[in-house]
């Protein structure tokens, strides 16, 4: 029994290279200079990965894509500040939970329709390391990735974000610590603590999750 | 290990940062409890399941509408403005550039006079000496009234400037110390001459008829006598040539702009006064901050220029035009002048211009009388230029 096997960022966004970080600091370096190109690379580059990660802090697509405009707007405009010895993605992904947390204190807390399905059609890899699915376990993980949307949407607001920057976006310690701005000693427990509260919501899911996922 | 327990190790286990004993405990505990063994095969499949969930795919219309708003482009240019702000020096006035400019011409032509002075002879030097040592304390001058003036002017003047001040005045310190080296060296010269010369007489008093060899030393000195007075006498010509291009030059630098050492105020006097700005001689300077006159102020241009400063009754200029009005006419025209008191004399119009040619009036009739004077002083040089066009050999003298 080992640690899950944890996506890295390069299997996750095949648009990456090895020194992702670095080719991303330049290309806000090339931004701060007024290059125009190099915004539209960037967007390119990291559209989809911001707008999710919205998607699931907020659990509401047509909001998660206004404020991922709000987001590359300031990363735009903001592009001057970026210090080029820092990390990239994390300065982009700070601007994002930034703006999420932002939206979520600004809102009323809104009731969470547990509408899986909402957004815009999802494409299914219906195979695993192990080969083609059968239509059972095909079945079962459809229904996994219900609960799991469910109990993220379920969770504290801080506690789904730190858990969504670990094992949705699969940032390092170090990357949530700049994010969140804290030491990462503390991103540890924060994790930790998320992950239970997340297992105790998960599993209170496991009987009749069909009827409220479908609710 | 209890169930709550084993349950709270469950994330760490999954991130796989359990010492070995614990993850052996846990995982022993995990295989005998079914309850918990099921609990954790489910969380880390929902762990699983998180970092796989998939990416929905991003509107085309996303982008096309991201570059399209309008704050993209606006607030970009406000934070490049700012950061420009920030690093970026303030546009430099011509008036300090052009100061600037002028005080590094002064030196490097004060250099230049010093350079073809250091080549030459000894004899006759000492005069240009001084008249080089002036041109230097002038340039001092210059430059300290350049530097007040941006500071004033341009408080936070740029580096720039800074840079070509601090460069002028070391240029100018670095002159100082050749030429008080030089001056060393030419007293050393004299000495050594006078020496020579003493030796001659000494030898020519002593040993009489000593032979060629004290002829050929006494005529040697006195070849090398009269080749050094030759020569400082060719070279003292060319330097004063060399001095007069000097004030020349910097007369066009001063009538170049504000740059110049004119005074702003007295310029605006003028305009107002309605003086012609072409025909306007360069004659204001600013020296510790006081107005003064240049010293070549007394040529016969300078005369309606002084007389329009005056009436300009500007309480710094207009006193001082007075004085050099006063100093430039008082012998000149004291016939005229004289002629014209006796006129209203006889006219019976006794008042405070009976002060005017001597006796001082009192301090309440002194405007007045300055007044007078200085129309008297008009009409003198009216009548003076008149004399001028008809062509006649000197100024007429008023009856």
């Amino acid at each position: 029994m080992g640690a899950l096997h944890r996506m890295t960022p390069e299997e996750r966004s095949p648009v990456e290279d090895a020194g992702g970080a670095l080719a991303d600091g330049e290309y806000l370096l090339r931004i701060a200079a007024g290059d125009r190109g190099a915004f539209k690379d960037l967007l390119c580059r990291y559209q989809e990965r911001i707008l999710n990660l919205l998607y699931r802090m907020i659990h509401d697509w047509d909001t998660a894509l206004d404020l991922a405009q709000e987001v590359f707007i300031k990363v735009h405009n903001r592009a001057t500040t970026f210090d080029p010895r820092g990390n990239a993605r994390a300065w982009l992904i700070t601007i994002a939970v930034n703006a999420a947390r932002d939206h979520l204190r600004k809102k009323p807390r809104i009731v969470y329709l547990e509408n899986f399905e909402a957004c815009a059609a999802v494409s299914h890899r219906f195979e695993s390391a192990h080969g083609p699915l059968t239509p059972p376990e095909i079945l079962a993980r459809e229904e996994t990735r219900k609960q799991v949307h469910v109990a993220v949407g379920r969770m504290q607001e801080f506690q789904r974000i730190v858990l969504l920057l670990r094992d949705f976006e699969g940032l390092s310690y170090e990357e949530i610590a700049e994010v969140l701005g804290c030491e990462i000693g503390t991103v540890k427990s924060r994790i930790h603590r998320a992950r239970k509260q997340f297992e105790e919501i998960f599993q209170g899911l496991a009987s009749g999750a069909g009827e409220e996922c479908l609710a | 290990m209890k169930c709550d327990q084993a349950r709270e190790w469950f994330s760490h286990l999954i991130e796989g940062d359990l010492p070995a004993a614990e993850r052996t405990q846990v995982a022993e505990h995990i295989d005998r409890c079914p309850a918990c063994g099921e609990r954790y095969r489910r969380f880390e499949r929902g762990i699983q399941s998180l970092r796989e969930l998939p990416r929905h795919p991003v509107p085309r219309s996303f982008a096309s509408d991201l570059l399209a708003r309008p704050e993209l482009n606006d607030g970009r240019q406000a934070a490049l403005a700012r950061a420009g702000d920030a690093v970026l020096p303030r546009p430099r006035s011509w008036k300090a550039v052009a100061g600037s400019a002028a005080a590094l011409l002064a030196v490097a032509a004060g250099v230049a006079v010093y350079l073809e002075w250091r080549v030459s002879g000894v004899g006759g030097q000492r005069e240009l000496l001084a008249r080089i040592e002036a041109e230097h304390a002038a340039n001092v001058r210059a430059v300290e009234e350049l530097r007040s003036r941006h500071s004033a002017e341009d408080e936070d003047g740029s580096a720039q400037q800074e840079r070509l001040l601090a460069a002028a005045a070391e240029e100018n310190g670095r002159l100082a110390r050749e030429l008080q080296a030089q001056g060393e060296i030419l007293r050393n010269l004299e000495a050594a001459l006078r020496a020579v010369e003493a030796e001659g007489r000494l030898a020519r008093n002593e040993s009489g008829g000593a032979g060629g060899e004290l002829t050929a030393l006494r005529s040697e000195l006195a070849e090398l006598a009269s080749t050094l007075r030759r020569e400082a006498g060719e070279e003292a010509k060319t330097q004063r040539g060399n001095l007069e291009r000097l004030a020349e030059r910097v007369g066009e630098l001063a009538a170049a702009g504000a740059a110049t050492p004119g005074d702003a105020r007295a310029r605006t006097a003028l305009a107002e006064s309605g003086a012609d700005e072409e025909q306007e001689p360069v004659l204001l300077l600013r020296e510790n901050n006081r107005p003064v006159l240049r010293p070549d102020w007394t040529h016969s241009g300078a005369a309606p220029y002084l007389f329009r400063l005056y009436e300009s009754r500007d309480p710094e200029w207009s006193p001082l035009a007075f004085q050099a009005l006063d100093q430039h006419f008082r012998l000149r025209a004291q016939g005229f002048v004289a002629a014209r008191v006796q006129r209203e004399r006889k006219g019976e119009r006794q008042g405070p211009i009976g002060g005017i040619l001597g006796n001082r009036a009192e301090p309440a009739q002194a405007e007045d009388e300055e007044s007078r004077l200085v129309q008297y002083y008009k009409e003198f040089w009216v009548e003076e230029q008149r004399g001028v066009q008809r062509a006649s050999p000197g100024p007429k003298q008023a009856p």
